[in-house]
C-alpha cells in the first residue's frame, strides 16, 4: 500500500500525530466490533492503522477480555431430536450459520464444541469457519455425556490469538447400568488425535448437560441439576466429587474473587452464592453460609410455563455475569454490580452458552465477510 | 520528620505559573520528575523554589491537568485503591470514577489538548483516560459525524469509499 499522508486538517484530532490517533483507536471499546470496522471509512490513514496486524494484536492485548458476540442456546426439547441450538447475535457481527449443529456443548477460548446430527463432535471456529471433526468418543451406549473444549496451553496462553492452535476436549458421561451409575471421563488432544483411557468414579448422581466451568486447572461438571459438582483435574486426570451445600439445586460452579470455588443458584426467587472452604473441617472442606446476591421479584412476577426451567442457565467465564431464565425472558445478571439486562425472549432454556471472541480482520483470515 | 513540603512552580506556554507539591507531581508525571531530578544537584541546600517551563501546555490545560493530578496522586486525597481502574468493569465503581467522568466531559478541543498534555508530561493514567474519552466519542456517530466532529478531511475517492463500504457492509 502506498504511504498515505498523515491526517491533515484544520482542527483538533488531525492535529494529533499518527501515533496518538493510534492510541485513541486502540481504546475503541470492543463490545461492538462494528465500531472498529466503521472507523476504517473515516480516512485512509485510519484505515491503514486499523488494518495493521500489529495494531490488532495490541488492540486485543489491551482489552484482554474478548467481547460477547452472542450466545447459543439448547432448549428443553420435549423429545424433539431435530431441534437445533440457535445462535443469537448480541452485536452487529453477521449471524453464525448453525445448520448441521444438533447440540452446542461448550464454548471457550474462541472455539465452539458442537455435536453433529450423527452424534460426532466438532470443534468449530466460527470466525474462520474452520471445523475439526473428532474421532468418536469411546463410551457406553446408554449414557448421558457433557463435553468441554479448551486451549491445550491452558494457563500458559492469553487466549488472544490461539484459536487455530492445539486444543483439548474433555468428555464426561454417566452410564445407566443395572448396578447404578458409573461416571467416567476421557480427554481428547488435537495433537495426538486420540482420546485418553477412560477413568471412572462411583457416585450416586447422574451427570447432566448444564454448563461446565474451568477454574484454574480443573473442569467442573454438574451432577443431578447442580446438586453436586464433578471435578476433573486436567493435570492429574483425576475425578472427584464436591458434595453440595444443603438445599442447593440448579447450581453452577463459579470462581470467587480469591480464586476459590463457589456455587451460584436461584432459590425462592433469590440468587444465592456459596463459597467452598478447602481448609475447613479438618481439611475435608465445607460450604460457607449462603449470601443472598439479589432478589429477583421483578423478573418473576408473571405466571411461568410449567414446562420451562427457571434458574441459572449459564455464565460468562472469567466475569461475574450469569444468565438467568425467568418468567419474563432471558437475562444477564452481573453478580457484582447487580445490573440486569434482558437479552432474550421467554423460552424453555436448558443451557445458554456465550460465544466470546474478538472479531478482527486478521483473525478471520478471509473466513467470513469482514 | 516535620519538614515543610517542597513545592515547584510550573510555567505554562502563555506564562502563567502554577504551584504544585513536588512529591505529587513527581509521582504523576515522568517528564516533570525527570526535570526535577536534573535540577536537584543545583537545588541542594538552597531554599529557592524551582520554576519549570512547560512550553507545550497552555495555562487553561495545565490548570486542568493539575486538578486531575492533585485528585489522583496526592496520597492524602486518594481514597481506596489508586491504580488500575480505568479499564475496570462497568459497575466496579472506583472512588474517582465520577470525578473522571466529569473531568473528560468537555468539548473536543479541550479533550484533545489534554491528550497532548498527558502525552508530553507522560502521565499514563491521564493519557489512558483522555484517549479512551476520545474513543468513546467515536461510538454512535456516523462516519460523516466523526469527520465533522474531529475536522477530518475524507481523502477517499468515491470509488474507494464504495469499495471499503462494501467490504464492511455488515458494520453499517
Amino acid at each position: 500500500m502506498a504511504a498515505a499522508p498523515p491526517p491533515c486538517c484544520p482542527r483538533s484530532l488531525p492535529a494529533l500525530m499518527e501515533e496518538l490517533v493510534e492510541e485513541i483507536l486502540l481504546r475503541i471499546p470492543p463490545d461492538e466490533p462494528a465500531h472498529l470496522f466503521r472507523a476504517t471509512l473515516v480516512c485512509k490513514p485510519w484505515r491503514r492503522i486499523l488494518s495493521h496486524p500489529g495494531f490488532l494484536r495490541r488492540y486485543r492485548a489491551l482489552h484482554r477480555a474478548p467481547p460477547l458476540l452472542g450466545y447459543f442456546y439448547n432448549l428443553i426439547s420435549h423429545g424433539d431430536p431435530g431441534l437445533k441450538p440457535p445462535f443469537v447475535s448480541t452485536t452487529a457481527v453477521p449471524h453464525l450459520d448453525t445448520s448441521g449443529v444438533k447440540w452446542a456443548h461448550d464454548c471457550r477460548h474462541g472455539r465452539v464444541l458442537i455435536e453433529a446430527p450423527g452424534g460426532g463432535l466438532i470443534v468449530w471456529d466460527p470466525i474462520t469457519g474452520d471445523k475439526k471433526t473428532l474421532i468418536s468418543v469411546p463410551k457406553h451406549p446408554i449414557s448421558y455425556t457433557t463435553c468441554a473444549v479448551l486451549c491445550a496451553a491452558m494457563d500458559g496462553c492469553d487466549h488472544l490469538d490461539c484459536h487455530a492452535g492445539p486444543f483439548l476436549v474433555v468428555c464426561c458421561g454417566t452410564n445407566l447400568g443395572s448396578q447404578g451409575f458409573e461416571t467416567w471421563a476421557t480427554m481428547y488432544s488435537s495433537e495426538t488425535k486420540e482420546w485418553s483411557a477412560l477413568i471412572s468414579i462411583d457416585v450416586n448422581h447422574c451427570l447432566d448437560v448444564r454448563p461446565t466451568r474451568l477454574i484454574r486447572n480443573a473442569l467442573y461438571f454438574s451432577l443431578d441439576y447442580g446438586k453436586t459438582m464433578l471435578k476433573y483435574d486436567l493435570i492429574r486426570h483425576e475425578l472427584s466429587v464436591i458434595s453440595s451445600s444443603p438445599r442447593v439445586t440448579g447450581a453452577i460452579a463459579m470462581e470467587l474473587d480469591d480464586g476459590g470455588l463457589g456455587f451460584v443458584a436461584m432459590l425462592d426467587r433469590c440468587i444465592y452464592r456459596w463459597s467452598w472452604q478447602d481448609d475447613a473441617n479438618n481439611g475435608i472442606g465445607k460450604w460457607e453460609e449462603a449470601d443472598v446476591v439479589m432478589q429477583l421479584e421483578t423478573l418473576l412476577t408473571e405466571e411461568g410455563n410449567p414446562h420451562f426451567y427457571y434458574g441459572v442457565v449459564g455464565f460468562v467465564e472469567g466475569t461475574d455475569t450469569i444468565f438467568i431464565s425467568a418468567y419474563a425472558g432471558l437475562f444477564t445478571l452481573d453478580l457484582k454490580s447487580k445490573k440486569v439486562k434482558k437479552i432474550g425472549e421467554k423460552r424453555g432454556y436448558y443451557r445458554v452458552i456465550p460465544y466470546m471472541s474478538f472479531y478482527t480482520r486478521d483473525l478471520a483470515k478471509g473466513g467470513l465477510p469482514l | 520528620m516535620a519538614s515543610e513540603k517542597k513545592v515547584v512552580f510550573l510555567r505554562s506556554s502563555d506564562g502563567e505559573a502554577f504551584e504544585v507539591s513536588e512529591e505529587v507531581i513527581s509521582a504523576a508525571s515522568v517528564t516533570i520528575k525527570g526535570m526535577i531530578d536534573e535540577e536537584s544537584p543545583s537545588r541542594a541546600d538552597t531554599a529557592a523554589t524551582t520554576t519549570l517551563a512547560i512550553p507545550n501546555v497552555t495555562a487553561a490545560t495545565l490548570s486542568r491537568v493539575l486538578h486531575y493530578v492533585n485528585k489522583h496522586f496526592d496520597a492524602a486525597a486518594v481514597v481506596g485503591r489508586p491504580d488500575d481502574y480505568i479499564f475496570c468493569a462497568p459497575g466496579d465503581e472506583h472512588p474517582l470514577a465520577r470525578f473522571d467522568d466529569d473531568f473528560v466531559d468537555v468539548d473536543n478541543d479541550t479533550l484533545i489538548d489534554l491528550v497532548h498534555a498527558a502525552e508530553y508530561l507522560h502521565i499514563k493514567k491521564l493519557f489512558d483516560l483522555t484517549c479512551k474519552a476520545v474513543a468513546d466519542k467515536l461510538k454512535g456517530r456516523t462516519i460523516d459525524q466523526i469527520r465533522e466532529t474531529f475536522g477530518i478531511v475524507n481523502d477517499y475517492t468515491v470509488e474507494e469509499e464504495v469499495e471499503v463500504y462494501r467490504e464492511n457492509s455488515w458494520a453499517f
